[in-house]
C-alpha cells in the first residue's frame, strides 16, 4: 500500500524526495551537519544564515527548550560568507539531496556582496533571511517593510541568476501577507513562512530574563497554530510555492501544514525532542497518507 | 527542560585553579554526564558532572562563568538545564582512568563506580605543575605526571599509560582531557586492543541537539557524546579542530 505513495515534491526547480527541509539556524553552519540531516531523512537542507563578516553571536544562555516550546537569540552567529561558501561548496559534492544556503545582511549593499558570493558556491538555493534590522531605514528589520522586503529581493534575484531565491518571512509584522506578495512580485521563487515569534522569558527564582539578550524568537509546538494561519493565508494571496514552516513536529503536524498550502515543510526545533528524526516524521507522514487514501503531497492541501 | 535552581551546599578548593562544588541535587547522574550551568547576570556554560548524589562540579577558573561559579559559596544559588549526553561502559576487571588537567573531575568519579562495581580502576592525573593537580581518593592507586616534574613523574599521562599497561593485564581505558592527549591514548589502545571510551569537549549554545556548535565532524558531541568508543578516531574532525563562537573552525 505504501509503495504506491508519491512523497516526493517539486518547487521552485528543486526537486525534493520528501517534502521535510531542514530549517536554517539548526545544525549550524558546517556540511558535515547538512549531510547528517540528509542521512536523518531530509528532502532538503538548510544552512544557518551567513552574513558577510563572521559573527559570535550572544552571549549564553542563548537557547531555551522545554515540551512546549523553543526560544533562542543565538544573534545569527556564523563565520562569515567567505568561509561558509567553503561549506557551502563541500555540502555540494557531499549531498544528494538539494542544499540551500541562507543569507542576511544589515543593508541591500551587504545583501548583494554576501548573495554574489554564496551563488559562486552554487547552492541549489538561496534563502533570504529578511527578519533582522536594516541600518537605512532606522534599524526595522527589512521583513516588516513591503518596500525593503522587495528591494532585497530584487536585489539577490538580480545576483542569483538562475538559482532560485526563496524569502523567509518574520511573523513579527502587521500583514506578513502583503510582504509575501511584494517578494512575489520582486522575483522571489518560494516563500518560507514563519521564522520565529518574537518572545522573551523570565526565571522568578532569579528574578531576570533568562536569555542574555533578553528577546528571543519562539519556535516548536506553541507555534504551529501561528506558522499554520500564516501559511494558509499566504498560499491563498500567492502563486509561488511555501516551505511551511513553524511547530512541525510529527507526521501528522506534516500533513496539517500541506493542508494548510505549504508545498513542502520546514523541521527544526522537533530535532531536539526525544525520538524526533526526519525519517520518523516522513515515516509517519507516509503512514497518514496510506490510511487516509492519499498517494500524493498535493493532494493534502485544503480546497478552501 | 527548563532551568531549575539549586543550593550550593559546599565548596572545596582542589588546587589553585579549581574548586568543587557540591549542590543539593539528587539526581541519578553519571560520569560523562553534564548540564548547562546558568549564573543569573553573567553568563552559562556547560559543566561535567565529577560527583552525584549529592551532585558535584570540578571547575577550573578559566573565563569570566566559571569564575563567578568558583566564587560562590554555600548557600548561594546555581541553575542548572539537564542533564545530557551519555556515559560510560564499565568493562573487565581492572582498569585506567586518565585525567588530564580538570578532565581528572568525572575521571575521578568513573573510579569511584568503578570500585562499587568490583573493578579495580588506576588513576592517572595529568597537569601541567603541581598546583594544577586535582585531588585523589586515597583508596585509588594513582599516578601523577606534570609537564615540569614538581610533582609525580614528569611526563605525559601516556607514558604513565605505557607503564601500567606493561605491569598489568588492563581490561578497559577511558579518559578525559586535552584532545591530542586523548588521541595518543585511543590510538595506544586500538594498537594493544584494550577496551577505551573518550570523553570529549567542545564549545556548545544548547546542550540538547540544536546550535550544532559542538560537531566533531557529522558527530553532536551534547547528543550523540560526550563518551565516545574508539571509533571516534576515524573521525575526520577529531583531535583536528573545533569550531568557536561563529563556527569557524579552529585548529586544536
Amino acid at each position: 500500500m505504501a509503495s504506491k505513495i508519491d512523497l516526493s515534491v517539486d518547487l521552485a526547480r528543486l526537486h525534493l524526495r520528501n517534502p521535510t527541509v531542514l530549517a536554517s539556524g539548526i545544525w549550524g553552519t558546517n556540511a558535515s551537519l547538512l549531510l547528517r540531516a540528509e542521512k536523518s531523512g531530509a528532502g532538503a537542507v538548510t544552512s544557518k544564515s551567513c552574513s558577510l563578516n563572521p559573527r559570535t553571536g550572544h552571549a549564553n544562555p542563548t537557547i531555551v527548550l522545554n515540551e512546549h516550546y523553543c526560544i533562542n537569540a543565538v544573534g545569527l552567529s556564523n563565520p562569515g560568507v567567505e568561509l561558509e561558501s567553503e561549506e557551502i561548496r563541500e555540502a555540494k559534492s557531499n549531498c544528494s539531496v538539494p542544499v540551500i544556503a541562507s543569507i542576511f545582511a544589515h543593508s541591500i549593499q551587504d545583501f548583494e556582496a554576501v548573495a554574489q558570493k554564496i551563488a559562486e558556491a552554487k547552492p541549489d538555493a538561496i534563502e533570504i533571511n529578511i527578519s533582522c534590522p536594516n541600518v537605512s531605514n532606522e534599524g526595522r528589520m527589512f521583513a516588516c517593510s513591503t518596500a525593503d522586503s522587495s528591494s532585497v529581493t530584487a536585489r539577490v534575484k538580480d545576483i542569483a541568476g538562475s538559482t532560485p531565491i526563496f524569502v523567509k518571512l518574520s511573523p513579527n509584522v502587521s500583514d506578513i501577507v502583503s510582504i509575501a506578495k511584494s517578494v512575489e512580485d520582486s522575483g522571489a521563487d518560494g516563500i518560507i513562512a514563519i521564522n520565529t515569534v518574537s518572545g522573551m522569558i523570565i526565571d522568578a527564582y532569579a528574578r531576570k530574563p533568562v536569555l542574555t539578550n533578553k528577546f528571543g524568537g519562539v519556535s516548536g509546538p506553541a507555534i504551529k497554530p501561528v506558522a499554520l494561519k500564516a501559511v494558509y493565508e499566504i498560499s491563498r494571496a500567492v502563486q509561488i510555492p511555501i516551505i511551511g514552516t513553524g511547530g512541525v513536529t510529527t507526521g501528522i503536524d506534516a500533513a496539517e501544514m500541506l493542508m494548510a498550502g505549504a508545498a513542502a515543510v520546514g523541521i527544526g526545533t522537533a530535532l531536539s525532542y526525544p525520538g524526533r528524526s526526519f525519517g520518523a516524521i516522513v515515516a509517519e507522514l507516509e503512514s497518514f497518507m496510506a490510511e487516509n487514501g492519499y498517494s500524493g503531497i498535493k493532494q493534502l492541501r485544503l480546497d478552501e | 527542560m527548563s532551568q531549575k535552581r539549586y543550593k550550593i551546599l559546599a565548596v572545596e578548593q582542589e588546587n589553585s585553579f579549581t574548586k568543587t562544588l557540591t549542590l543539593d541535587c539528587n539526581d541519578a547522574v553519571m560520569p560523562g554526564q553534564f548540564y548547562m550551568v546558568w549564573v543569573p547576570g553573567v553568563g552559562q556554560k556547560p559543566f561535567s558532572v565529577s560527583g552525584a548524589k549529592p551532585l558535584q562540579f570540578s571547575i577550573a577558573d578559566v573565563g569570566p562563568v566559571s569564575k563567578e561559579i568558583d566564587s560562590k559559596k554555600p548557600g548561594d544559588y546555581l541553575w542548572l538545564t539537564g542533564p545530557y549526553g551519555n556515559t560510560f561502559k564499565l568493562n573487565g576487571k581492572k582498569a585506567v582512568m586518565i585525567g588530564g588537567g580538570y578532565g581528572t573531575g568525572p575521571m575521578r568519579y568513573l573510579c569511584m563506580l568503578a570500585v562499587q562495581n568490583g573493578i579495580t580502576p588506576n588513576l592517572v592525573i595529568g597537569a601541567r605543575s603541581k598546583d594544577r593537580l586535582m585531588k585523589h581518593p586515597a583508596s585509588v592507586k594513582t599516578f601523577l605526571c606534570t609537564d615540569d616534574g614538581s610533582e609525580g613523574r614528569k611526563g605525559f599521562v601516556t607514558d604513565a599509560l605505557a607503564e601500567i599497561l606493561k605491569n598489568e593485564k588492563i581490561d578497559a581505558i577511558y579518559a578525559c582531557g586535552p584532545e591530542k592527549m586523548m588521541q595518543a591514548i585511543g590510538k595506544a589502545a586500538k594498537g594493544q586492543g584494550i577496551f577505551c571510551q573518550l570523553l570529549l569537549e567542545r564549545y556548545m549554545k544548547c546542550g540538547f541537539g540544536m546550535c550544532g556548535q559542538c560537531s566533531c565532524g557529522e558527530s553532536l558531541i551534547c547528543v550523540d557524546g560526550p563518551v565516545y568508543g574508539l571509533e571516534i578516531l576515524d573521525n575526520p574532525e577529531f583531535g583536528k579542530f573545533h569550531r568557536d563562537a561563529s563556527g569557524r573552525k579552529v585548529n586544536l
